[in-house]
């Protein structure tokens, strides 16, 4: 099955209709081990890192996608639609007008938005997307984010490291579904009979701008801290909710869209904070990790605030503002254990 | 008032700086005391305590509120001010060491920091108002700002969003997000009888939207004489004389104001293309925000040189308004919409931003082109490599890209920058005689 590319900053962008249209959806999520000179040609250095690793990864792997679709993210994917519509070549770019308020007259946009996707998608492949199709996809998503929410609890009580969980993750928004289900049931059985978490690490929530890199998550395991919770969009945001199986799937996505965790670009904000509070109240956790990478604005918008209101209600937290490197930066990882010896 | 006073008694030297840098702009007296009056005027309302205020982000459709007679503050207009005043740098700082990071805006730190010092107007605080309205139309910075500044002092918060509209899109895409925008203008109205407890006057909304018309159309028939030789104005006289425009504090002021520059401009042309000293020496357009505190790059480093800023997209993105009150409400916030994603220069698609510099060299017949790539305005610098191959290639004029911020002194490197605008000098010299060589 042929994948097709999606360019999300957040989790706004519906996989199951790609799915229902035959396709694997395929989440662009850049490479950090690459040089993005060929994006800087198009893209100052002063611009997110991420965007520019994205671009840079369309621009030389976009031969391998039916096509690409862009949801409405923050000003960077915004501005940048034009860049891959001028320099990626692809046979279908289409933009997705995500919606970034939450109300009613948002989710008729959206409905309509998603509609509107639908037929295009219809009209490019020649396919036939029918309510029947996206169910079937919706309870294929339905079962991935159950295995996640499973596997996911269970950072908690036994010895995942970082790293292992993310690569989950990242498997979720880029594999072929079904193997993620094989995937997912194998890791689930065998994370089962790990032993326990770990006395010499430290539990802890991350948030902030998404990791899309290993070796990050390697930063927070040589500092002995675990990642136990986190309200990113290659986290648990994109398998906290269930999509509603019984009523039209299309407004089911649209309801779905409504109800996740919301992405820092998305307004009202006091959804966003009520989940981190959700996570701190269920989940016993030693501190926060507040961290961004470098040049996120809607995430360093928010910093201020969010900060004061985790410290308000008694939790420690610390604020890293990371570079896009998978160089273990020895600095962070002396603040980090610093950190872990306040907690 | 008590606020304009502390500030004097703690900071001699600010105060000191700002007149100094006030000093500085070609301000004329007419136009000083109508900048005066709003400020003023906007500190004299908190003393009304009937009156509701409201804190405007740029481009929100601040004509509804006005209707349910809520005074307008625009924090971004205080901090362009203190911008010209050269006296970010402080409130900058004081909003870096609350945590804003140092690549964030520098409008939005410039009026956090002063805000939480508590500083006046006049050096771009303010104080908390009773609603907050911003928009994601031009910069996620807008809707966010204004959302955690409501957060903070628990005020009520309306933000409207904007559909991108992206390259490739015509105009029945446009329609479709013209009806998003139309509804959400409904339900700012009902926000607003909420909050202030008054009922939508139609009537009194679309006068307010006819006189913003008849403003902002002024504003841009002025710009009719910068297409002439020598240009009626340059940018460091028009930056400052958007800024009545965008605030709309008292429109019969301003429209006057813009009325009697009019006047005086078909005055002095009438219909002659070229008068007195003639063509400039070098016609050059900007892109992006205006350096608020390099005044001195403007008169100096390229006026002295013979390089003036005829034509900005900046200062023309403020001249929203380009209907007039329709029959109906309904038509009329369509003409808003309308408005939002498609006219401003500034917020434009990489497709729209090409055919409107096609459209403004040949307009104002330029010789080179400055843009800016801001280092804390983002979405404006994004697009800037494609722009500039697409003028060179099909104009043959040369552009420069200038590092730098439109707030923070502290992007603005002096030496460097100099050096590359000679070399743009002399490019639009050589670039010059070789058209001429080629005519003769």
């Amino acid at each position: 099955m042929k994948r097709f590319a999606y360019y999300d900053t957040g989790h706004e962008f519906p996989e199951e209709i790609i799915m229902a249209a035959g396709f694997t959806p395929y989440k662009i999520l850049g490479d950090v081990h690459e040089p993005t000179d060929p994006a800087d040609s198009y893209v100052f250095n002063y611009i997110c890192p991420f965007s520019r690793s994205a671009l840079t990864e369309g621009l030389a792997h976009s031969d391998e996608w039916a096509g690409i679709a862009f949801a409405q993210g923050c000003d960077t994917t915004n501005n940048q639609y034009d860049i891959w519509r001028k320099h990626v070549k692809t046979d279908f770019l289409y933009w997705l007008n995500t919606p970034s308020a939450n109300n009613p007259t948002a989710k008729k946009f959206h409905l309509h938005e998603l509609k509107r996707f639908i037929t295009h998608m219809e009209k490019k492949y020649n396919v036939s997307i029918t309510a029947e199709k996206l169910k079937e996809a919706i309870q294929t998503s339905n079962n991935i984010k159950s295995l996640m929410r499973q596997i996911a609890a269970l950072r908690t009580t036994k010895d995942i490291p970082n790293q292992e969980y993310f690569e989950l993750t990242r498997k979720c928004v880029q594999d072929p579904k079904n193997n993620v289900i094989k995937d997912l049931e194998a890791t689930l059985k065998e994370w089962k009979k790990l032993p326990g978490f770990p006395s010499d690490k430290v539990p802890v929530l991350v948030t902030g701008s998404d990791i899309t890199y290993s070796e990050w998550m390697d930063v927070l395991d040589h500092a002995g801290l675990r990642l136990v919770r986190d309200d990113m969009s290659l986290g648990e945001r994109y398998f906290a909710e269930t999509i509603g199986e019984k009523s039209d799937p299309i407004e089911a996505l649209v309801e779905y869209n409504s109800n996740i965790p919301q992405s820092p670009n998305r307004w009202p904000f006091h959804i966003r904070l009520d989940y981190l509070f959700k996570c701190l109240k269920e989940t016993q956790v030693k501190g926060v990790i507040y961290q961004t990478l470098k040049f996120c604005e809607p995430h360093l918008l928010d910093l201020p605030y969010m900060v004061a209101q985790i410290k308000g209600a008694g939790y420690k937290v610390i604020t890293i503002e990371r570079e896009y490197t998978p160089v273990i930066d020895q600095q962070v990882v002396s603040r980090l254990e610093t950190f872990r010896e306040i907690l | 008032m008590k606020r304009l006073a502390k500030f004097v008694v703690q900071h001699p030297d600010i105060t000191i700086k700002g007149i100094k840098g006030f000093m500085k702009q070609p301000l004329t007296p007419r136009m000083f005391h109508i900048l005066m009056q709003y400020i003023t005027r906007s500190k004299l309302i908190r003393f009304l305590p009937w009156v509701k205020t409201g804190a405007f982000t740029a481009g929100f459709p601040v004509e509804i509120a006005r209707a349910f007679d809520v005074f307008p503050y625009y924090p971004e207009a205080y901090g362009a001010l203190t911008g010209a005043a050269e006296c970010t740098l402080p409130s900058i700082e004081h909003a870096e060491s609350l945590g804003y990071s140092k690549d964030l805006c520098s409008y939005m730190k410039t009026s956090i920091g002063a805000s939480r010092m508590n500083w006046p107007i006049d050096f771009g605080g303010y104080e908390p108002t009773d609603l907050y309205f911003s928009m994601n139309g031009v910069c996620d910075t807008h809707l966010k700002w204004f959302e955690n500044e409501a957060k903070i002092f628990s005020k009520p918060h309306f933000g409207i969003d904007i559909p991108c509209p992206v390259a490739g899109e015509g105009d029945d895409r446009m329609e479709e997000y013209i009806d998003y925008i139309e509804q959400q203008l409904w339900d700012l109205i009902k926000f607003l009888e909420k909050n202030t407890g008054k009922k939508f006057n139609e009537y009194k909304f679309l006068k307010i939207i006819d006189r913003s018309y008849e403003g902002c159309k002024m504003f841009m028939d002025c710009f009719e004489y910068r297409k002439r030789f020598p240009a009626n104005q340059y940018f460091e006289w028009v930056r400052i004389f958007m800024l009545p425009m965008l605030c709309q504090w008292n429109e019969n002021d301003w429209i006057r104001f813009y009325r009697s520059n009019l006047k005086k401009a078909e005055k002095r042309y009438g219909d002659s293309k070229i008068v007195e000293g003639g063509r400039e020496k070098y016609r050059v357009g900007w892109e992006g925000i205006t350096i608020w505190y390099g005044i001195d790059l403007y008169k100096n480093v390229l006026g002295e040189k013979g390089a003036k800023i005829v034509i900005e997209s900046y200062t023309e993105s403020f001249a929203i308004r380009k209907y007039p009150a329709a029959q109906t409400i309904r038509e009329t916030f369509r003409n808003i919409g309308r408005e939002l994603l498609l006219y401003p220069p500034y917020t434009a698609n990489l497709e729209r931003r090409c055919k409107h510099f096609d459209k403004i060299i040949q307009e104002y017949d330029l010789d080179g082109l400055i843009m800016l790539a801001n280092q804390s305005c983002r979405p404006q610098s994004t697009g800037l490599q494609d722009l500039r191959d697409h003028i060179v290639e099909k104009w043959g004029i040369p552009v420069l890209i200038l590092n730098s911020d439109h707030c923070d002194p502290r992007a603005y490197a002096e030496g460097p920058i100099n050096t590359r605008i000679d070399g743009f000098i002399e490019m639009m010299d050589a670039n010059k005689k070789r058209k001429a060589s080629k005519a003769a």
